[in-house]
């Protein structure tokens, strides 16, 4: 079955644009002929289990990684050589840290990291440090996971750079610091005009942010579209059926998730709604409830392994 | 194509300055430990120059000897050792991730790190020779040394070469300390085998190569030397120390340029 679900945006500049990307580590495919584009000033939220690509994606743009083939371009910069211009103008916090500097203080290490971005902005840096209460006398190496996110944070954000590549940001951060970060990136993105791609797992807490959304599954792009669209063409559908119904073929390939109770079957449903109304009702269910997902719920129907079989 | 105003990359001798920081800063305790070793040594051979002196005849002198420059080829793998410990290529996100390109900038740290191990070199030469000092001046003595220009470099010389192979390995390697442990041990094992099984032609091969320029050792002493006519003494031939230490700093040179270039683009 086709995959219904879009995976192109309409023309316009893009701070990120991918073609054909296609990254193998030995026999496993990484990255499968990706065509991801992010456009500027987007808050793009890329989702997907472990191991589906997002990490690797992220290292690409950075250079830290090479494709195997296909290109990718950020700003309009080639990812293959243009990439020291690229991570001059990115902010990134990488899922795993390996500082490389573990004797530093937390504050010695930022000003060692100011040294290499020219446009970085002293006060901003200290009032984030102070936001996100670093203890920048602690060594680096003696940091905790929650507390090396936060430096990096500030190490992403302090330069005002117009790319932010943020992989898994708030990851073990506690729900009151998480809330903070998601408050400070928040403001940050209304004072300074940047393009966010983020990879988080904690899509609940970010939806206010986002506005566009992509979905990858083992390294292919299932789904590409803005979050007005997403919503507009993502819906949950319940209806109650008689016994022995034996569903909606025409649905197929349309429906990402489906669960069933006694006698009620709730589908979510990409497509336009009169039309998904209308072909569960002349194949004898009765829809009694139609309803938007959630930024949550549109996850897990998007992702959902079992897609192509509901 | 996009509108934004983008970001300059940094200039590399704002790079430099910081890898000196850098680099220097990760030293630094052992630069400490260093330092005190180094004077312990200067007041314990004072005193003990103090002691033979009052009942040596004839007095106590100083001699130099290559061998006294040992301590240098430490120092230049500790130094190679230092700016990359911890971070293996795999590891390396932090460095790579920053705004310059790979190969130059693993080339500045590189630098940054010789330069520091110079220091450190010519830390251990001035309390060599003000030890050497000591002992002439308390035990009125004499020195004793071929005192040319190659002498005073040697040292650096030697670091020199034995820091760019050292980082060769730390650069472009996973497992450095099994590379550096392995390597001079089999060539140890390599040159050893044909006086093992008695094969002539191979035993004439290995100290052909032993006494050439290319020998192994070079990088060791930065000198080149033989065994007088009356075998009683060490007779060092200046030239084909220099020789031997252009051809192995060269070798090292290279190496660290292709290791810089060798990067990975695996990083975790």
């Amino acid at each position: 079955m086709m995959n219904p679900l879009p995976t192109r945006l309409a023309d316009g500049p893009m701070a990120v644009a991918t073609h054909g990307l296609t990254k193998r580590f030995g026999r496993l495919t990484a990255l499968d002929a990706l065509d991801l584009q992010v456009p500027e000033g987007a808050v793009y939220l890329l989702i997907g289990p472990n191991g589906a690509g997002k990490s690797t994606t992220l290292r690409v743009l950075l250079d830290l990684v090479r494709a195997d083939a296909g290109s990718a371009s950020v700003f309009g910069l080639d990812v293959g050589t243009d990439g020291p211009r690229i991570r001059a103008n990115v902010g990134y916090v990488p899922e795993h840290h390996d500082w490389g500097y573990a004797w530093m203080r937390a504050g010695q290490l930022l000003r060692h990291h100011a040294e290499y971005f020219p446009a970085w902005d002293e006060a901003y840096a200290l009032r984030l440090a102070a936001l996100f209460e670093v203890d920048l006398a602690r060594k680096v190496g003696e940091l905790s996971k929650g507390q090396s996110r936060r430096v990096h944070l500030v190490m992403a954000l302090a330069h005002r750079p117009p790319l932010l590549l943020l992989d898994e940001p708030i990851d073990g951060l506690d729900p009151i610091m998480r809330d903070e970060t998601l408050g400070v990136l928040a403001d940050h993105l209304s004072d300074s005009p940047t393009t966010v791609l983020i990879s988080t797992h904690h899509v609940d807490e970010i939806d206010s942010l986002v506005d566009h959304v992509g979905a990858m599954r083992a390294g292919e792009l299932r789904a590409q579209l803005s979050l007005a669209d997403l919503h507009a063409g993502l819906r949950r559908y319940r209806a109650g059926v008689p016994d022995g119904w034996r569903g909606v073929p025409t649905l197929n390939g349309a429906v990402l998730r489906r669960t069933e109770g006694p006698r009620e079957v709730q589908w979510t449903v990409w497509g336009r709604e009169p039309e998904i109304t209308d072909q569960l009702t002349r194949a004898g269910a009765t829809v009694r409830d139609v309803a938007p997902v959630t930024l949550h719920e549109a996850t897990l129907a998007l992702l959902n392994p079992k897609a192509d079989q509901v | 194509m996009t509108t934004i105003t983008l970001h300059d990359t940094p200039e590399w001798t704002a790079v430099l300055r910081q890898q000196l920081r850098a680099v220097g800063g990760s030293m630094r305790t052992a630069a400490l430990i260093l330092l005190g070793l180094a004077v312990v040594c200067w007041v314990a051979t004072g005193l003990a120059t103090v002691q033979e002196t009052a009942w040596a005849v004839p007095p106590p002198g100083f001699a130099f000897d290559p061998a006294m420059t040992f301590p240098v080829f430490l120092l230049g793998m500790f130094a190679a050792a230092s700016v990359w410990q911890r971070e293996e290529p795999s590891r390396r996100g932090y460095h790579l991730g920053m705004p310059m390109s790979a190969a130059p900038h693993t080339a500045i740290r590189a630098l940054a790190g010789w330069a520091w191990c110079m220091v450190a070199v010519a830390g251990y030469w001035i309390t060599l020779w003000t030890v050497g000092g000591t002992i002439v001046l308390i035990g009125k003595g004499s020195f004793q040394a071929n005192l040319t220009t190659w002498l005073f470099l040697e040292p650096f010389a030697a670091a020199t070469m034995t820091y760019l192979l050292a980082s060769i390995v730390m650069i472009a390697t996973e497992h450095p300390g099994a590379w550096i442990v392995s390597v001079p041990v089999g060539l140890t094992i390599l040159f050893q085998l044909p006086a093992m099984y008695h094969a002539r032609a191979a035993v004439e091969l290995s100290r052909r190569i032993l006494d050439s320029p290319f020998s192994p050792v070079v990088p060791i002493w930065a000198v080149y030397r033989t065994v007088s006519a009356d075998n009683r003494q060490w007779v060092i031939h200046w030239d084909r120390g220099v020789a031997g230490t252009a051809i192995w700093t060269t070798i090292g040179l290279i190496g660290v340029w292709l290791a810089a270039h060798r990067q990975s683009h695996t990083t975790k």
